[in-house]
């Protein structure tokens, strides 16, 4: 199967006055697969069913290997999509579900047959292809839906939140098959999700979508780790932000000021020379009895109260209050051997974390 | 011992159902009292009349006109053997066919539009649908017959041969074509509105999965939709059936002479003819077609020859 190219050019979508998709563009590399992902209503069905070529666009276009295919209909483009309610035909067998696709083509009774066995075992289900719909689980009815998507040998798939009906378990187990197969194929694909660790898991690449527009597009550590916006660095994962003036440049960094007992050690040039945003991650912040820091009045270091303590198995969770009132989310590692939370409610703590934790964002 | 271990389990676990149960039937009971007196009126007024009729199309008239024995089918086997009344069945037949077909014909699309429109003009169509159901049968019929009368005067004639369409006035009134008119008019709503709940029950995404699969929009419709609004054909086919075969009034003022169905036969029989025996055997046979009829979709349906969509 030769992977296709995919670039959206200032795709837009208008409903009367309110406009769903603004002037999306976006390069999509052979074999890639890239999630959007955004908060609901964000764009990111319309977005997806634009490139199926479902909805029309008001305005922009979407090129698979250079060709324009805003005016080709739905039915010759030769796309791969999952519903998120898997859309299998109730009245048809799981075998002639994945034949549809074949038939349309007018590929002969045979051949037919030969492919639709091989996309029964692609998706390990050989013995269900009598059954109908209806006597499938939700996981092997979307494994239906796969190999009917697979077997016309698409120029791309999409998936719209395609696991969003299974339960844990099973999720995280089809996102890992999903991930390997796609790849193995080296199939461009496009996936809608408004869950971070399945975009995050599965995706080469994440766009951000926000009212409609980009917000941010990256790899999942290029976004995890720098976010270039307050609204990514919250919708993805947990984040500390800080605001405050410049206090002091030096060298290639800055101080900023937060409060009073808090003061930030940047590595980045601040872009401005107003109030800076600074984001940190839960989990790069340190916790230690309070007394047992020696420099505790240092940058990158805070005395405060556990406010909030929660045990959440490999992980504990501590919302910290400091003295001026701000609150510190740290998420610490907990050791095999451990009986519980390490801190408890009430008790006088040391957070503090190294500079390049530091990360400014654009304000937003 | 270990018996009565076992007998104290079962009791426990019995218990929470059995005492369900009982809680179910005394909320049943009210509901059940209140359903005697329909049920009661029912069986008087419907059942014991239709066991008389069914009683008297097997028993003998006398000269005077009194009902009594000895037993006989001769009027079953006169309504076939003649030719004039098996003519009245066939004719009845033809109408009742054809006209549920047209209107399965005619309703898809309208009953697809009404489904997949915004919900004001979803509204509009609905009312525009049942709308007719206001007016009289009756009214209505006159009102065709006014349109389809038969010479230059009738409305359709007159729009015909001023369009020049046609040189000397057709014969609409008065014939198989004008009962089907009417009965399509009459009966309609009743293939759209259950056709349109067949189809507003179907996933959009399932035919968007298809579309996708390479189907254009004609195979997209005999491939899903058609099959899966099939619950919604059969009941409306059904309906549509049922009432034009046991319709009176239509082809009594649109069908005349030339289009006499087996309701305007039981009528001539009952209150002209006098023979009521032979009037009741029209009727019990009237009765069983459309029984069988419907006998047939309950068959399809409930058989799950016909997939429902989830
Ligand atoms: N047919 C329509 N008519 C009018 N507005 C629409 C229509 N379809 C979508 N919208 C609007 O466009 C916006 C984007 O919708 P879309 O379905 O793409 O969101 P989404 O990101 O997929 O959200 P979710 O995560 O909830 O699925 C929403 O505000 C929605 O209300
Ligand atoms: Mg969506």
């Amino acid at each position: 199967m030769k992977s296709s190219e995919v670039r959206l050019d200032r795709l837009s979508k208008e409903y009367g006055r309110m406009v769903a998709v603004d002037e999306v563009s976006l390069a999509i590399e052979p074999g890639h697969m890239v999630a959007l992902l955004g908060p609901s209503g964000c764009g990111k069905t319309t977005c997806l069913r634009m490139i199926a070529g479902l909805i029309r666009p008001t305005s922009g276009d979407v090129f698979v290997n250079d060709k324009r295919m805003t005016d080709v209909p739905v039915h010759r483009r030769n796309v791969g999509m999952l519903f998120q309610n898997y859309a299998l035909f109730p009245h048809l067998t799981v075998e002639e579900n994945i034949a549809f696709g074949l038939e349309m083509r007018g590929i002969s009774k045979a051949d037919a047959a030969r492919k639709v066995s091989e996309a029964l075992n692609l998706v390990q289900l050989s013995k269900f292809g009598k059954r109908y719909p209806a006597q499938l689980s939700g996981g092997q009815q979307q494994r239906v839906a796969l190999g009917r998507a697979l077997v016309i040998e698409p120029a791309m798939l999409l998936l719209d939140e395609p696991l969003g009906a299974l339960d844990k378990g099973l999720r995280e187990s089809m996102q890992v098959e999903l991930r390997a197969l796609q790849r193995r194929l080296g199939l461009t694909t496009v996936m809608v999700t408004h869950d971070q660790d399945e975009a995050l898991t599965m995706a080469d690449k994440i766009v951000v979508m926000r009212d409609g527009k980009l917000e941010q597009v990256g790899s999942a550590t290029e976004i995890y780790q720098r976010p270039t916006s307050k609204f990514v660095a919250q919708f993805i994962g947990a984040s500390n932000l800080f605001e405050g003036p410049i206090e002091q440049r030096n060298g290639n960094g800055a101080v900023i000021r937060v409060s009073p007992e808090l003061s930030l050690q940047v590595d980045q040039l601040p872009p401005t020379t107003s109030d800076v945003m600074v984001s940190i991650r839960p989990e790069a912040i340190v916790v230690e009895r309070a007394g047992q820091t020696p420099a505790a009045q240092r940058a990158n270091s805070v005395t405060a109260r556990v406010d909030q303590a929660v045990y959440r198995g490999f992980v504990s969770h501590y919302y910290l209050k400091t003295p001026s009132g701000g609150q510190i989310i740290v998420f610490e590692q907990n050791q095999s051997q451990q009986a519980g939370l390490r801190y408890a409610v009430g008790e006088e703590v040391v957070a503090r974390w190294e500079a390049p934790s530091n990360h400014i964002i654009a304000r937003h | 011992m270990t018996t009565s271990d076992d007998a104290v389990t079962v009791l426990t676990v019995e218990a929470p159902a059995v005492a369900q149960r009982r809680a179910r039937w005394r909320m049943a009971l009210p509901v059940g009292l209140l359903a005697v007196p329909m049920l009661a009126f029912l069986t008087y007024f419907f059942f014991y009349p239709a066991f008389i009729l069914l009683f008297s199309s097997i028993q003998t008239q006398d000269s005077r006109g009194i009902i009594g024995r000895p037993f006989t089918l001769a009027h079953y086997a006169r309504l076939i053997n003649v030719e004039l009344y098996a003519r009245v069945l066939w004719t009845t037949l033809r109408i009742s066919i054809i006209t549920s077909a047209l209107a399965t014909v005619l309703a898809y699309p309208v009953a697809l539009v009404m489904v997949r429109s915004r919900p004001m003009v979803t509204r509009i169509i609905t009312l525009i649908v049942i709308a007719p159901l206001i007016v009289s049968v009756v009214v209505r019929g006159y009102g065709w017959q006014l349109v389809l009368q038969n010479g230059p005067k009738g409305m359709l004639n007159w729009i015909l041969m001023t369009l020049h369409i046609v040189d000397a006035p057709i014969s609409v009134l008065y014939t198989e074509v004008a009962v089907v008119i009417g009965s399509l008019h009459v009966f309609f709503p009743m293939m759209v509105l259950p056709l349109a709940s067949a189809l507003g029950k179907i996933d959009p995404n399932l035919e968007d999965a298809a579309r996708m699969l390479g189907a254009p929009w004609w195979k997209v419709f005999l491939r899903v939709t058609l099959p899966l609004s099939m619950p919604g054909f059969v009941a409306g086919f059904t309906l549509v059936f049922s009432l034009t075969a046991g319709s009176f009034v239509i082809p009594a003022i649109l069908g005349g002479a030339s289009a006499v169905m087996l309701g305007n036969l039981i009528e001539q029989q009952i209150f002209v003819v006098y023979d009521w025996p032979f009037g009741a055997a029209i009727a019990v046979v009237l009765v069983g077609l459309v029984l069988a009829v419907n006998g047939f979709s309950m068959w399809l349906l409930e058989g799950r020859r016909l997939r429902r969509p989830e």
